[in-house]
């Protein structure tokens, strides 16, 4: 029989996962005897506004912790630090070990259009500096191209800001999903290039586009999922999750142009967004073999109020 | 006028009509799709079309890739760590050399082998067996799996100093052989990369084999 949408805090598993019982893969949570899934790990609209507010400038995953911690003194509410600070232990007892997955969606990304539209901005600005200043590897051609395509992203977080006001607005994000899957080729694309071209990798930059992939992705996913096609979801995600794998596994710690330690963090980022990219086809399935709507799954968690992070329970 | 009237009301009706009611029956009377569906709370799951198999390479492959990168981190720590003591022991090796020695050198590879295989080498190999332990206990937790060999070769590791055959123990070419060292123990091609080489294509070949046979 179909249920409720059954959504817990991290806190009520956090104690079996450090007991071992239950082992973290991703962003689920699974039996360590049985082997069953127990429950996915969800963000809510709210990590996704506290997030986007502070770190979307950051310039690398090691200085994301300090970012949120020092920037959020200053920005937020005394409420707003105590739900950032109780997201971070949440991540870190459930041993998601970096923060920077929480950029990138556990679970399905909650796109709540107007932060998506700050970070992309933040993250064009930055990509922009950061081309200008340092030598990438990048012709004036590829620059050109890179700045006409973070454009074309910047309009696609528009458009679908403002679809939900069209009679029929899945048709648009129907449409807002296949153009972003152009978007995150060529992303991928110019992270391969990064990657491929001689000598180490510029963290700063590798980061910043990184970012942009994992969000046009995210957005493809948010969008498919919001218009109930599934099942399309669900493979758009096992894609997204197998180039993820092809793109990211061959990166070390000594591939980045920083000391160890701070490769060290990157690498750990990177594998943490490989395996929430991995995970995500599964709760994904979870969603259609319950039936449940996916508009109205996103709209819970973009109304969610009080917990950044939510425990989908699996029955 | 009254008929015309009447007339003009029936066209208008006419024209009024849903499209549908062409088709016979009234609009109430068609078949009605989410009439005829139960509601969502009165259906059973959907069978489910994913590979739960696939976690378990998932966790495989990140239990790996973990070894492989803490490896990568470790052996070039300890190859920093090494090779500035290893710099001080070429310090005072070349201050204690006389007037003579200074005239007629002997090759700085002859009189650093011993010295750099015990400080170095053998440093380097002990992580190098740690790293084989630390995996071998990962691959325990995956006994139905038959795994390739996956211990370190000293193929392609350059198990002589010939790169300073040709230059003298001396203090005047102290900076030079320093630099030969550092690059022998971590530059391109050299022991650490070798090793960190080694230790991608084991993971590789582990994560392949795990993927086969899943």
């Amino acid at each position: 029989m179909i249920t409720q949408i059954l959504f817990e805090i991290p806190a009520a598993y956090e104690a079996a996962v450090k007991a071992g019982s239950l082992v973290q893969i991703g962003g689920l949570l699974k039996n360590a005897a049985t082997g069953q899934i127990v429950a996915h790990l969800q963000e809510s609209g709210l990590a996704h506004s506290l997030i986007s507010t502070a770190v979307a400038g950051a310039a690398s995953p090691l200085k994301l912790a300090a970012d949120v911690m020092n920037v959020g003194s200053g920005v937020y509410t005394a409420v707003q630090v105590t739900q950032l600070k109780s997201m971070i232990a949440s991540l870190q007892s459930l041993q998601i070990a970096t923060l920077g997955v929480s950029l990138v969606g556990l679970g399905v990304t909650v796109a709540g259009f107007i932060y998506m539209h700050k970070r992309f901005n933040s993250l064009d600005g930055r990509i922009d500096k950061l081309i200008a200043s340092v030598h990438t590897g990048f012709e004036s051609q590829r620059e050109a191209a890179l700045r006409a395509h973070m454009s074309q992203v910047k309009g696609l977080v528009k458009r679908a800001k403002q679809a939900p006001t069209l009679s029929r607005p899945e048709r648009e994000y129907s449409r807002i999903a296949e153009d972003f899957s152009e978007q995150a080729s060529h992303f991928e694309g110019e992270l391969e290039f990064l990657i491929k071209v001689e000598g180490k990798v510029n963290v700063e930059l590798f980061w910043q586009l990184a970012q942009v992939l994992t969000l046009c992705n995210s957005i493809r996913i948010d969008c498919r999922i919001r218009t109930n096609e599934l099942r399309n979801a669900r493979e758009i995600a096992e894609s997204v999750a197998n180039d993820y794998q092809m793109l990211f596994d061959q990166l070390t710690p000594g591939s980045f142009q920083a000391s160890e330690g701070e490769g060290a963090v990157v690498a750990k980022t990177i594998r943490d967004i490989t395996d929430a990219a991995a995970t995500k086809p599964y709760l994904i399935e979870y969603l259609r073999t319950q039936r449940y709507d996916g508009r109205e799954y996103l709209d819970r968690l973009e109304n969610e109020t009080q917990s950044p992070l939510l425990m989908l329970r699996v029955l | 006028m009254g008929r015309i009237n009447s007339l003009w009301l029936n066209l208008l009706s006419f024209l009024r009509r849903d499209l549908r009611s062409f088709r016979g029956g009234s609009r109430q009377e068609l078949p009605n799709a989410n009439l005829d569906k139960p509601a969502p709370e009165q259906l059973d799951p959907l069978p489910s079309e994913i590979n739960f198999q696939k976690l378990d390479q998932l966790r495989f492959r990140r239990d790996i890739l973990d070894w492989r990168d803490e490896f990568h981190v470790r052996i070039g720590a300890l190859a920093e760590e090494l090779f500035s003591q290893f710099s001080i022991y070429v310090e005072n090796k070349a201050a204690e050399v006389g007037f003579f020695g200074r005239l007629f050198t002997k090759p700085a590879g002859e009189i650093l082998q011993t010295p750099f295989d015990d400080l170095v080498r053998v440093e380097l190999t002990k992580r190098v067996k740690e790293a084989e332990e630390s995996l071998a206990q990962i691959l325990s937790k995956w006994p139905t799996t038959i795994w390739p060999p996956f211990s370190f070769t000293e193929q392609n590791l350059d198990s002589r100093l010939a790169c300073l055959d040709e230059i003298g123990l001396k203090p005047t070419n102290q900076e030079e052989i320093l630099d030969r060292m550092d690059n022998l123990i971590s530059g391109e091609g050299g022991l650490v990369e070798t090793y960190r080489g080694h230790a991608a294509s084991i993971a590789r070949k582990l994560i392949q084999t795990f993927e086969a046979t899943a």
